[in-house]
């Protein structure tokens, strides 16, 4: 299984990269497969235990972005691949930081401390860059402050469920969700508000027994939806466009129907790379990429994208049933619904499925902050994945036998 | 909390397989109909890797196609003068005109799924689809080769279904070379872009006493002889008849066969506004024509006083009609006063010649009853036997037909008409002649339809 994967990964990064004749391109791709084998390498070496086929499902989305997004702009595709290295050292950052530091519940106040004040922050000095209002700029480059919110917000709700929730506590919870969701729809981010509320009922729902505690959230979560979409016209503009794109086909369904327009021209098989014309969809490399990558790639590759998301989630919900630890088992819940949830939403938003809402495709969208945060959780999976007093007593033996099938694999490379 | 995260994974997993359920869904059936939306600027960007379907003519022969070279697709238009407003032009910057726009989505998609898939697995380029005119391309190219030098127009159809086998219209201009002769010809004041055979709209002059002939029929106001002293006076407003003649004592066969101008103005404000009105609609005036080209709304207007009246029955004043109109006129008569729907793409093909969507014969409406068109075909024939039209004489062939002059305001000549049919007695096609200022009917128009209707006529 490992096996097939490294190589369909190599042999897509060959393929994908030899293809022109742009020494720019084969320099990245070269970094990248130089990179993933140091990493890999060091992964085997000093970090070993871990779930190495967590790192390779994210190495194989990162070539696929980062070939998509150098054929629609050589100068993104670089930029991304720089970023994509920082990335990549963001992983070992984080694991090393996990390393050092317990989180346990008390930690809470903190976190949801820090939460609020990077939220005050961008509240009271952000910038709006393409209608919504969550980046900051830090002179050097802008970034979006709530791309690292989430790795701390799971955390934060991890340790507000590692007790059993009784009303006075879930009250506070909800008092807590409720004001980080407001910010969002202040910064008209409606994709952060609903990315972060239904990552925090899967993980309630994951602890709440009876289900009551859920049901209430997703209740006033309906109900603040409905709320919202009379209060604020963004809203309204982006459900109309859903209901009825072809009506408003040079205005508000602009970019929905070119993404359609996109992913039909292309059919099952695509196009070919260069052979499209994805560039007519606007915000193509961040939240449009999949139409592009359907498009020219066709439908079969968006298929196998998905099938890799589907096995990072698979990965991911493994990680957290094994993990006996309350907090990081469901942190690890989190960050990888996190990861899972973000996909669903963007991806049935370029389709036309559920209405359009700007966020990334993890690992694959252009934009630093995203691809940063996106391998910083990653990193914390790998680390909950391979800290043995992490892991149930009785799977210890299990998860160690694994680790050895996995050892002559690498090795033989 | 060990259940719940599997069954958290299986959610997950059952989405993303809906997902791609739906991507598949999508790529079978709804792809198509959304990738041929003309809002896809794909369809024209893409040209580069689509060949282009071709045009053919009735007998097969191609008019235009497309073939691919290094440097990507190219166009080539045959006979690029002689179609240049049927076909028109597809460029990437001033867009497309003509039948190249109209049918832009055929041809530009490959109807067989196989082909399509078979096309892009080889070589990226796939063969949009034909399309099948029901133009003849000698007539076409005979036609306007008589209006050389001149401005106007000749569109032939065939009585009994309506098929356009001739749609020429002067001065033309040369598709292949739009990119580079835009600017000219866009300013020339001789308007080469206009398809003056469906588009120019014209007073009609005497070939719209046709329809007042129509109305008096209806009317029963044939057997009324009128007194013509060679000019009437309409509250003040004189018109002459041509050169002044009085045609004294006269029927309504004569005054048409002469093309009597007091005849037809006396017995136009006899029947009123209102008839003569209602006569023009029930001709089509004032209504859009459907058609798969693009053509004007000839126009009528309701008028109530007695020096409009006297204008419009002779087809003067505001009255206005295009070629192609005129000319349904005519194959309505010869057509026992059924008026076809005319069109001009009779079928789509595929890139191997397999039928996909074929037209078949409307009709629009009956304008007026078999007796009425018996009366009024019996008339024409006596106007080309013996009348204003011996110039659309054709040997050993009966023509039916009827003369127009138009004058126009200012000094300029008047628009030469003629519109008939042929052979009078089991007719197959009808014509209109317009020669813009190009002085009487008889004289200049009737000549060309002579000769076109013998050219027509001798094609299988």
């Amino acid at each position: 299984m490992l096996n097939l994967v490294l190589i369909a990964m190599n042999f897509a990064l060959i393929s994908y990269y030899s293809e022109p004749l742009d020494y720019m391109a084969l320099y990245i791709g070269g970094s990248l497969a130089a990179a993933y084998m140091i990493s890999r390498m060091i992964l085997a070496k000093l970090l070993n235990g871990g779930n190495f086929l967590l790192f390779d499902v994210v190495c194989n989305m990162l070539q696929t972005g980062l070939a998509m997004l150098y054929r629609l702009s050589p100068e993104y595709g670089t930029k991304q691949a720089y970023i994509a290295a920082a990335g990549i050292l963001g992983f070992f950052a984080s694991f090393i930081f996990m390393k050092r530091f317990e989180i346990k519940h008390k930690h809470h106040l903190l976190l949801g401390g820090s939460i609020l004040a990077l939220l005050l922050t961008t509240q009271i000095w952000g910038i709006e860059i393409n209608g919504s209002k969550n980046w900051i700029n830090l002179y050097f480059t802008n970034v979006q402050p709530s791309e690292f919110i989430k790795l701390i917000f799971v955390f934060f709700t991890a340790c507000l469920l590692s007790q059993e929730p009784s009303r006075k506590r879930f009250a506070g919870i909800a008092a807590s969700m409720l004001t980080i969701v407001a910010f969002f729809v202040l910064q008209r981010d409606i994709g952060s508000a609903f990315l972060f509320f239904t990552v925090y009922l899967v993980m309630l729902f994951s602890r709440d027994v009876k289900g009551f505690y859920t049901a209430a959230s997703a209740g006033a979560a309906i109900g603040g939806a409905f709320i919202s979409y009379f209060a604020f016209s963004y809203i309204r503009s982006r459900v109309l466009a859903w209901i009825n794109p072809w009506k408003y086909i040079s205005g508000k369904s602009y970019q929905i129907t070119q993404s359609l327009f996109a992913v039909a021209t292309g059919g099952f098989i695509g196009t070919g790379l260069y052979l499209g014309d994805p560039k007519f969809i606007p915000a193509v490399h961040t939240d449009f990429i999949f139409s592009a990558l359907c498009e020219e790639t066709g439908i079969l590759n968006g298929i196998s994208l998905l099938a890799m998301y589907a096995l990072l989630s698979i990965i991911g919900m493994d990680i957290s049933s094994k993990c006996s630890n309350p907090i990081y088992s469901s942190a690890a819940l989190g960050l990888t619904s996190l990861t899972a949830i973000q996909t669903l939403v963007i991806v049935c938003g370029v389709l036309n499925i559920i209405p359009i809402t700007g966020v990334t495709l993890p690992f694959v969208s252009y934009g630093g902050s995203s691809l940063l945060s996106q391998f910083m959780n990653v990193g914390i999976l790998y680390y909950i994945s391979s800290n043995p007093e992490l892991q149930y007593n009785t799977d210890k033996a299990s998860q160690a036998s694994e680790a050895e099938s996995l050892m002559p694999h690498t090795t033989s490379r | 909390m060990k259940d719940r995260i599997k069954i958290i994974k299986y959610i997950y997993l059952s989405l993303f397989a809906l997902i791609c359920l739906y991507l598949l869904y999508f790529s079978l059936f709804e792809s198509r109909l959304i990738a041929s939306n003309s809002y896809n600027r794909r369809l024209r960007e893409s040209e580069s890797n689509i060949i282009r379907g071709s045009i053919l003519d009735k007998n097969g022969e191609i008019l235009a196609k497309s073939a691919k070279y290094k440097a990507g697709v190219k166009r080539t238009y045959v006979y690029p003068r002689y179609f240049s407003h049927v076909i028109g032009y597809s460029s990437a910057k001033y867009g497309s005109s003509g039948l190249e726009a109209l049918y832009n989505k055929e041809l530009m998609s490959a109807s067989d799924t196989m082909e399509d898939l078979r096309s892009k697995i080889n070589d990226y380029y796939i063969k949009g689809n034909n399309i099948n005119l029901t133009l003849d391309r000698s007539l076409q190219v005979y036609a306007s080769d008589l209006l050389r030098g001149k401005k106007g127009a000749v569109v032939v159809l065939k009585t009994d279904t309506g098929e356009i086998l001739a749609l020429a219209s002067k001065p033309d201009f040369d598709p292949s070379g739009i990119q580079n002769n835009w600017e000219s010809l866009i300013n020339d004041k001789k308007s080469p872009l206009l398809n003056r055979a469906s588009e120019g709209l014209y007073p009609p002059g005497s070939i719209f006493k046709l329809a007042v002939a129509s109305s008096i029929l209806k009317n029963n106001l044939q057997d009324i002889e009128v007194e013509c002293t060679g000019e009437v006076n309409a509250d003040g407003y004189i018109i002459k008849d041509s050169d002044g003649k009085a045609h004294g004592s006269i029927t309504l066969s004569e005054a048409l066969k002469y093309s009597c101008n007091s005849y037809f103005i006396k017995q136009g404000l006899k029947l009123g506004n209102s008839n003569l009105y209602n006569e023009a609609v029930r001709f089509r005036l004032n209504k859009k024509i459907q058609t798969d080209i693009r053509v004007s709304e000839s126009v009528f207007p309701s008028k109530t006083d007695n020096r409009s009246i006297a204008q419009q029955s002779i087809g003067q004043g505001e009255v206005l009609m295009t070629p192609l109109h005129a000319a349904m006129m005519a194959a309505a008569i010869a057509n026992d006063g059924v008026m076809m729907q005319p069109y001009v793409v009779s079928s789509i093909s595929s890139s191997e010649n397999k039928i996909i969507k074929e037209f078949k014969p409307k009709q629009i409406a009956r304008i007026m009853d078999k007796g009425t068109a018996e009366a009024i075909k019996d008339m024409m024939v006596e106007v080309v036997e013996s009348g204003t039209g011996t110039g659309a004489k054709v040997s050993k062939v009966a023509v039916a037909g009827k003369t127009g002059t138009a004058e126009v305001s200012g000094n300029q000549k008047s628009h030469a008409w003629f519109v008939g049919f042929a052979p009078a007695d089991s007719p197959k096609v009808a014509i209109a002649v317009l020669i813009e200022n190009g002085g009487g009917g008889g004289s200049t128009a009737a000549p060309i339809a002579s000769k076109v209707l013998k050219k027509a006529l001798s094609l299988k």
